[in-house]
């Protein structure tokens, strides 16, 4: 028993004793982290990576609370809420890292590098062909009666990509659009993956959810379908970025960097996302050309309305 | 017989022992002037009461049941074993297992009736394990009954006043692991905002919209001690006390209803978690999950992590407990001062822990798990050698033929007593491998238990993944039961 604990206690020396550490607080999807962080490690094997993975709502708690009680952890930010980054740069807790690599497009890396956008994901509606004989065209078809109970979306105070949905499709229809939704019986999941998981075991039939997601179900032999609305597929900004407080600043720029080499994009690419670097591969099945609509996350105000309105608890 | 070695001075003083009640002090403190704002939230307090009020009885009841049936039937220790397997799957797997398996039948089973559901079927054992030695010496009294002529349900009334004590005190314990208990309302309730409070607390921690996130978990957490609270007065007795009975009859019918009802729970579980393991669901072709689960860097860290963490809780503890065993005093005031750490919901030592050490150097990392643990588990580890075996006797014949107090113990006492060391280390390895109501609140990124992991991949959609991690957890939990089960529990 003895030799045993004297193991653990070398093993949790050995992580600290790793050339660099490397905390990375993000939404992105945890098999795709996984592959990422695999890829980077390839290149620099020393680095011990740690990834703290939630929901975009529960890291930003998390790095509020960590900066409440004076001590943040990680080293990169990466999920679907701009305007925290924003409200972070504002305050000096962004590290500048400028767009150095060469063809990266600069109107990814707003404020001259304070954060980038290193791949692109859609919201756009999924569909189950088992249970939907007419897909939808545009957003305003989802209020169709025939789709009546078959509808579901992410919970915004979870899901960055949710929280873009309800910000951009309320600011153009109005929150009048989802108080008819929820007359038409729309039901709110956790996240975008379980109501993935729920739309492909035919639990629903429409779904407001992220493009990506969608890919990666279809390949695995999901009866799904997407349509990226006429009207605009939105856009939702997912930018990583190094705060100021990172210990590890070099080795934090150094993944950011990494993510738009071409094995990084490359793998964005086949797990579903559009990559930003040019001359990097479509993912598979996605159509050439998207229409999008810039995503706006919505804010405190139509957030507190939107759970009024389906009575979530925050 | 009870002080042998008079004179002894006690290892320590009584000072610490208090200082281990701080995390809950603190908690009180700190939770105090937010009470009022999270009355906000009574709702879910009644919906805590309510649930784990019903599912207290529904545990009762089918314990009861199963403790007549094995009675009647004369069930020994091989099928008896059988019921315990499904107690020593941990409860969020059994949550999870039962909602694959009836959302292979189209059932979804979230919200309030599949907690109630999930928590009946793993605590009934639990309930039975309790009821049985006290039913066993009232099994007379029924057949006393029919001589007076009283058959069928009457013979409820003639069991049910002296079994009354009995029934309150495990119900309290089944109640306070029902209120406390956090998996099941994790897996089963989140998905469909059905919260308790446990669930909740951990839902205000995280949230992005909350000014004081430690504050009002804090505040959610009295609460919850508050509800705990009546629970305790009855002075629940606690589970692994054996008594015989002499089994008065052995009717195969009972027997075999007893076997299929073990099967059954076991099969409720075990099934959709085989399903979603080991078959794509979309074309029904074998593709197994586990390499893909274990492909996963949370899943492996979150095993290791697991592991050392049971391993490093289980030894310390049971060393521990055999240091202190030649004291019997200090062993029972130690473990009496940590049987709140154990009895109260899991929530509120992690909240206070949180409130305690948030500032020090300890948060944020395994250390602090390690500490929540150990505090967690000492009371069932110290019970398990308080009980049992009495070794003094001959400890005091090895003191009279010369040998030294220290020797003595280790040439006489010790080996006598390493049969129930090892049953407690085995018991602490197996309910702090698949923890996850400390783990889930006091993690850090790096240190993730296997509890937390299986819980992430099944917030992330990852279903196939959370089954086989699920299917691994329960398979060791079964060995350690089968380690356990040499010498009976």
């Amino acid at each position: 028993m003895g030799a045993q604990r004297l193991l653990g206690a070398l093993l949790f020396l050995g992580l600290s004793l790793a050339q660099g550490t490397l905390t990375l607080y993000t939404s992105e999807v945890l098999a795709d982290v996984n592959a990422l962080v695999e890829a980077f490690r390839r290149e620099k094997p020393g680095v011990e990576v740690k990834v703290f993975r939630s929901g975009t709502g529960e890291v930003v708690a998390k790095v509020r609370a960590e900066l409440q009680a004076g001590n943040p952890q990680a080293d990169l930010l990466w999920f679907a809420n701009e305007d925290f980054l924003k409200e972070l740069a504002s305050k000096g807790l962004l590290r500048r890292i400028p767009p150095t690599v060469p063809g990266y497009p600069v109107q990814y890396a707003p404020g001259g590098g304070l954060y980038h956008e290193v791949r692109l994901l859609y919201n756009v509606i999924g569909l189950n062909r088992q249970r939907i004989a007419r897909p939808p065209a545009l957003w305003q078809d989802l209020l169709r009666p025939e789709y009546r109970g078959l509808l579901a979306m992410p919970d915004p105070n979870f899901s960055g990509a949710a929280l873009a949905t309800v910000g951009t499709l309320g600011g153009r229809f109005g929150m009048e659009f989802f108080a008819r939704l929820k007359e038409s019986g729309l039901k709110v999941e956790q996240s975008n993956p379980v109501l993935q998981q729920k739309l492909a075991r035919g639990e629903y039939g429409v779904a407001i959810t992220t493009d990506f997601g969608l890919r990666q179900e279809i390949a695995k032999g999901a009866p799904l379908e997407m349509v990226y609305p006429r009207d605009g597929a939105i856009l939702v900004p997912t930018p990583v970025a190094v705060p100021a407080w990172s210990k590890s600043p070099e080795l934090a720029s150094r993944f950011l960097r990494f993510l738009l080499s071409p094995e990084a994009q490359a793998i964005f690419a086949e797990r579903g996302y559009y990559p930003v670097m040019p001359g990097a591969p479509r993912p598979k099945g996605a159509p050439e050309r998207v229409v999008a609509l810039q995503g706006h996350f919505a804010d405190a105000a139509t957030l507190e309305r939107f759970n009024a309105l389906f009575g979530l608890r925050r | 017989m009870k002080r042998v070695a008079r004179g002894e001075p006690l290892p320590w003083g009584l000072l610490p022992l208090g200082a281990l009640l701080l995390p809950f002090l603190v908690l009180v403190a700190q939770g105090i002037p937010r009470l009022g704002g999270a009355l906000a939230a009574w709702d879910v307090a009644l919906n805590s009461l309510l649930l784990a009020l019903v599912g207290t009885l529904l545990v009762l009841a089918l314990g009861l049941l199963l403790a007549a049936l094995a009675l009647w039937g004369g069930v020994g220790r091989g099928l008896e074993a059988l019921l315990f397997l499904s107690f020593y799957i941990p409860p969020f797997v059994t949550g999870m297992g039962l909602l694959f398996t009836l959302q292979s039948f189209g059932v979804a089973l979230y919200g309030a009736k599949g907690i109630l559901l999930a928590w009946t079927l793993h605590y009934a054992p639990m309930a039975y394990a309790l009821l049985r030695p006290a039913l066993g010496p009232l099994w007379p009294l029924l057949r006393a009954a029919r001589v007076h002529g009283v058959v069928g349900v009457r013979r409820l009334r003639v069991l049910l006043p002296p079994l009354l004590p009995s029934l309150l005190s495990a119900g309290g314990l089944v109640y306070l692991a029902l209120l406390g208990n956090f998996g099941v309302p994790a897996v089963l309730g989140l998905p469909a905002r059905v919260y308790v409070l446990p669930t909740l607390a951990y839902a205000r921690l995280n949230s992005p919209l909350s000014p004081d996130p430690i504050g009002e978990a804090a505040a959610l957490g009295l609460l919850l001690g508050l509800l705990a609270l009546p629970a305790l007065l009855l002075r629940p007795r606690p589970l692994l006390e054996a008594a015989s009975e002499g089994p008065p009859s052995r009717k195969p019918l009972y027997a075999l209803l007893f076997a299929l009802y073990a099967l059954l729970s076991l099969g409720l579980a075990a099934w959709g978690l085989l399903r979603e393991a080991l078959f794509n669901p979309y074309t029904g072709a074998l593709e197994p999950a586990f390499a893909a689960a274990l492909a996963l860097p949370l899943v492996v860290k979150g095993l290791g992590n697991s592991a050392f963490l049971a391993l490093a809780t289980a030894s310390l503890l049971a060393l521990l407990a055999l240091a202190l065993r030649p004291f019997p005093q200090a062993l029972a005031r130690a473990r009496q001062a940590l049987d709140l750490h154990h009895t109260l919901p899991g929530t509120l030592l992690a909240l206070g822990l949180t409130l305690l050490l948030a500032p020090t150097p300890l948060y944020a990392t395994p250390w602090l798990l390690l500490l929540a643990y150990l505090l967690n588990f000492a009371s069932p580890a110290f019970r398990a050698l308080e009980a049992g075996l009495r070794v003094e006797a001959q400890v005091a014949a090895a003191r009279v033929h010369g040998l030294p107090f220290w020797r003595a113990w280790l040439r006489v006492g010790y080996p006598l007593l390493l049969p129930q060391a090892r049953g407690a280390f085995f018991l602490i390895f197996s309910l702090a491998l698949s923890e996850i109501t400390l783990s889930s609140l006091l993690y850090a990124p790096g240190a993730e238990t296997v509890g937390v992991a299986v819980l992430g991949a099944l917030n992330g959609g990852l279903y196939r993944e959370a089954a086989a991690v699920g299917l691994i957890l329960a398979a060791l939990s079964g060995l350690a039961l089968l380690a356990l089960g040499r010498r009976g529990w």
